[in-house]
């Protein structure tokens, strides 16, 4: 690069710089009702896609065939969106429009179009467990708070719930996880990797315990503190559970749970290995430890 | 919208016509640089329960602007390098995408952003602000700003000059 490329570009920052002031003319307010009308459009835009599945049920008992709208033209935030949710303390299961096979873990929720465009674009909040309908033409996305994990075909696993690392694993094939926006700073996994966020990066290992256990109905802990396995017993029965004996925390166990147990049976049968005693008080729905 | 997470509509009128003025630094195209900004906020708009407190939504908002650029740039790059690659048009975009993919989108979500622009701009000598503050798009302009104020594009050229380094200086703590 020339001289004058290198300040052509460094002139350029700080005009992008001073882009972010404000400026005379600016009607903020004029611009907001213009975006204001344009969702209203759109939304109205939503509740006519909404009803033409119905439309096209009539039309076909009529005994009128009909070629459906390629779906590609109405993708996007057009589409009225699905929701699939687990309560705390129970689990759910939903087949995508592609047939895609989502497992959601207690306290998550997934949200996905009622018809797939050019891409299968989902959005989790909370752990799921994913069996990807391999189609290389059209990528499967799901959207976190954190990440997008980008699917070729494979059986991965997801934790991401608020207040909780965030945590992906790859089972079987292969996907590829970037930043919103950020495509082309990714990386992939390979099966058995998983990508642990810790101290504010993300940091890639192997994993020897079985990430997608609960989906057959267990919580497995191997030799996990104490704190850590609370933590998840919080999430998964949105119960809060008070520590009043600090030492516990730093105690390891080894077991695997039934998920119908319940919190407070974990911990009773936790409480054999290392005794505690477990109060429970329903009206703050907190367990507390001791 | 009140009792949701985000203040859209405040975010939304602070940053919506910054935000295409920063894209049109870059891509030159009115209509263009506005569909890229009013998608981002459409996205950030219906995400916005999802969007959480600990993102700081100028950088979201930047970041995505700034890569909806540079795929826009990159298009435009491969789809005219079949027919005519090498010529002016083509250079400014080059320098475009090389000028944008060296922003660092980082110092939108500094809090005191617009307090140390104006700090900066407060610097220059009166002519020499004004000069800056009258000139629109790169190369383009200068000829107006010297009809106006009656002073040759050479003045022009070399006051803008002057900004440049003067500013460089300043905030050179923000610009690479």
């Amino acid at each position: 690069m020339s001289m004058d490329e290198r300040e052509n570009i460094s002139f350029r920052q700080i005009r992008a710089l001073m882009a972010l002031r404000e400026s005379d003319g600016d009607d903020p307010d004029k611009n907001w009702r213009g975006f204001v009308f344009r969702r209203r459009c759109s939304s109205f835009f939503r509740a006519a896609v909404r009803v033409a599945p119905l439309l096209l049920a009539v039309v076909l008992a009529a005994g009128i065939f009909y070629l459906p709208p390629r779906t590609s033209a109405l993708e996007g935030d057009s589409l009225p969106y699905l929701t699939t949710s687990a309560p705390a303390g129970h689990m759910a299961a939903c087949v995508l429009p592609d047939g895609t096979e989502v497992k959601l873990n207690a306290n998550s929720k997934l949200t996905y179009p009622a018809l797939f465009g050019d891409e299968r674009k989902v959005y989790l909040e909370g752990e799921a467990f994913f069996d990807v309908t391999s189609d290389k033409s059209c990528p499967f996305i799901v959207s976190t708070d954190k990440l997008e994990v980008k699917a070729l075909g494979t059986k991965f696993n997801i934790s991401d719930y608020k207040n909780d690392n965030f945590v992906v694993s790859l089972l079987e094939g292969s996907v590829f996880l970037y930043q919103d926006g950020m495509e082309e700073t990714g990386l992939y996994l390979n099966p058995n990797e998983q990508l642990v966020e810790s101290e504010g990066g993300y940091v890639k290992k192997m994993f020897v315990q079985d990430p997608a256990m609960w989906v057959n109905g267990f919580y497995s802990f191997n030799n996990n503190t104490m704190e850590y396995i609370l933590s998840k017993l919080e999430l998964y029965y949105d119960v809060r559970i008070v520590v009043l004996n600090g030492p516990l925390l730093n105690k390891t166990y080894t077991g695997k749970f039934r998920q119908t147990d319940g919190a407070r049976e974990i911990l009773r049968i936790m409480s054999r290995i290392y005794p505690f005693t477990v109060r429970e008080d329903e009206s703050s729905n907190t367990i507390y430890i001791q | 919208m009140a009792g949701e997470t985000v203040d859209f509509e405040a975010f939304y009128k602070r940053w919506y016509l910054r935000a295409i003025r920063f894209a049109l630094e870059y891509i030159r195209d009115e209509s263009e640089a506005e569909n890229i900004v009013q998608e981002v906020f459409v996205n950030m708009f219906d995400r916005r329960k999802s969007l959480s407190k600990d993102i700081n939504l100028t950088y979201y908002l930047f970041s995505s602007v700034k890569n909806r650029c540079i795929n826009y740039l990159n298009n435009k790059l491969r789809q005219r390098s079949v027919s005519m690659s090498g010529d002016e048009a083509d250079l400014a975009d080059r320098l475009s995408l090389l000028a944008l993919e060296d922003f660092d989108v980082t110092v939108t979500a500094r809090e005191d952003l617009e307090t140390r622009l104006n700090e900066a701009l407060s610097v220059l000598p009166p002519r020499c602000r004004q000069i800056f503050s009258m000139s629109k798009i790169e190369g383009k302009k200068q000829t107006d700003i010297a009809g106006e104020l009656g002073v040759s594009i050479n003045t022009v050229e070399s006051q803008m000059k002057i900004a440049y380094i003067k500013l460089r200086e300043e905030l050179k703590d923000l610009v690479k």
